[in-house]
């Protein structure tokens, strides 16, 4: 037997007690984002299992997305007489963007109760699969784009260079995301009310944030509405650019400080619950 | 060098209620004025004061009855449970094989998980991949390998665990209850993979309900009771005392 030595010790979270709950924190999701393989392993196993069952495996759902989109924007354009190379493009844009962000959050919810068996055996850090969910989702909405690609060359063509802004509005929601599932994810693990709550909450909030409709549809006095809507913010520096939209730039600055605050209360609370959370899942 | 060191640990489980697991009651709880919110937590002392040091060389079994804390201890071994009081020092790269399916996937192929599983033990994919052959030949399970796990009975999905588990080689390798796998000549070869792997590494702790698996094994001994050491020592001593308090309670008459 004279097989090589393989190391055994990217699962094993760091050991040393770092001096504050930032650091902690920082830690935590550091040696989260070094399990990367495992990360991944975990994000494409859903999708392995649609493929291995079905040569379209994920498209499947692309395609059930697709056909919403489709009577949706026929309604639109039929029924209330919205111009059909205008809405359709928002309504695909909008749909799969909200789909993206809604899954993170739902399934956020139960991103650590739904590991516990793994998280009980193995001492490792559980941010590894706050990357997993992410990642999946990203896989998820990477098969979507193929509904914007389409519907926005038909209805749109070219949108201009404009929709490269798309990238760092994209990098952004990442951040955000990856804060989002992991405070949900530990709200939900010490609160297990809160996984039905969540999935209500997201719910109603479909209803007010503007996918199926668009801010100009609302009368002034509720226009707010869109501004304290965080994930009409971020919905908004995301959608816009790919339909050549400009997007103000006061939006961008909201978002960036959503996203920096989310950032500073998620390395916080993971420093804070690190040692804790295992007891509660 | 590998080490092990355990300072003054206390490990307490939160039992919680339904109600003190519901945000909405904690909310409305702290509303009303304090109101019996403690009296819905119930802790478990699991492990307690306990400290303990291993070096190289030592292969420590962990003996006591159901719900002594050998579980609980081996998992703060293995960095699952960060001590709530006093600390845990571990270095060296460790293995801890309390479930050896962790990180497979059901639905996947056998070849597949082997690479699944190594690499959940810390492997590369590229190693992961290198070292499949020869722990796919170990397995024996042929053609099996092509098909997905799900459809293995109970023994072929341990032969192929263990085949990926005793494929590594941890400086400290955390075992709960030995792994006796598949039919008669399997487990003579695994018992020799065993011994390898035992052998390789550097610090070893285990549990087993056969007293004998651990005296042959092992060369260090903690009793637990109630979450704390009762004796640490040779493995032979602690194990006939333990045997021997053992008996004691069950042949003494039942307290007045």
């Amino acid at each position: 037997m004279s097989e090589p030595t393989p190391p055994v010790a990217a699962a094993h979270p760091s050991t040393a007690a770092p001096a504050n709950a930032l650091a902690a924190g920082w830690r935590e999701c550091a040696d989260g984002l070094a399990n990367w393989r495992i990360a991944h392993l975990d994000g494409t196993a859903v999708l392995r299992r649609r493929y291995a069952r079905s040569r379209l495996g994920q498209f499947w759902l692309t395609l059930s997305t697709g056909i919403s989109i489709a009577a949706l924007g026929g309604v639109w354009t039929l029924l209330w007489k919205q111009p059909a190379a205008d809405i359709f493009p928002y309504i695909a844009v909008s749909l799969v963007l909200w789909n993206f962000m809604s899954s993170l959050v739902t399934e956020g919810a139960n991103v650590f109760v739904g590991h516990a068996h793994t998280l009980s055996n193995q001492g490792m850090a559980v941010s590894t699969y706050v990357y997993a969910l992410l990642y999946r989702c990203v896989l998820v909405l990477a098969h979507d784009a193929v509904i914007i690609v389409v519907v926005v060359a038909l209805f749109h063509g070219w949108v201009g260079w404009h929709m490269l802004l798309f990238i760092p509005a994209f990098a952004l929601t990442l951040v955000s995301g990856f804060c989002v599932v992991y405070l949900a994810g530990m709200l939900c693990t010490r609160y297990r009310d809160m996984i039905l709550f969540t999935a209500t909450a997201m719910q109603l909030l479909f209803y007010i944030t503007p996918v199926l409709w668009k801010r100009d549809f609302l009368p002034p006095e509720f226009a707010w509405i869109t501004h304290a809507n965080p994930f009409a913010v971020y919905l908004s520096i995301l959608r816009d650019p790919l339909l050549g939209h400009a997007v103000p730039i006061e939006t961008w600055a909201h978002a960036a400080l959503l996203c920096a605050a989310l950032l500073l209360v998620t390395l916080l609370a993971a420093g804070k619950v690190r040692r804790r959370l295992i007891y509660w899942v | 060098m590998a080490r092990i060191v355990l300072d003054q640990v206390g490990v307490e489980f939160p039992v919680y209620s339904p109600r003190s697991r519901s945000l909405r009651a904690a909310i409305t709880g702290r509303l009303g004025g304090q109101l019996t919110r403690q009296e819905n937590v119930v802790t478990v002392r699991a492990l307690h004061q306990l400290s303990l040091t291993l070096e190289d060389g030592d292969r420590l079994a962990l003996i006591g009855s159901n719900g002594a804390g050998k579980t609980t201890l081996l998992r703060v071994i293995a960095g699952v449970y960060p001590p709530v009081h006093g600390e845990a020092r571990i270095e060296g790269r460790l293995a801890a094989f309390t479930d050896l399916t962790l990180g497979m996937d059901m639905e996947a192929t056998g070849w597949d998980n082997i690479v699944y599983r190594s690499v959940f033990l810390g492997l590369h994919f590229g190693e992961a991949r290198a070292l499949a052959p020869s722990i796919g030949e170990f397995t024996e399970l042929g053609e099996y390998l092509d098909v997905p796990v799900r459809t293995y009975s109970q023994g072929m999905l341990l032969r192929l665990a263990f085949a990926v588990a005793t494929a590594i080689h941890p400086d400290i390798l955390v075992m709960d209850e030995m792994i006796a796998a598949g039919d008669a000549y399997f487990t003579e070869r695994a018992m020799a993979r065993v011994n390898q792997l035992m052998e390789r590494s550097k610090i070893l702790v285990m549990t087993s309900h056969y007293n004998e698996i651990l005296t042959s094994y092992c060369n260090k001994a903690l009793w637990l009771e109630q979450g704390q050491a009762r004796a640490f020592g040779p493995v032979q001593e602690i194990m006939a005392q333990y045997v021997q308090s053992r008996q004691a309670a069950q042949t003494a008459p039942a307290p007045q």
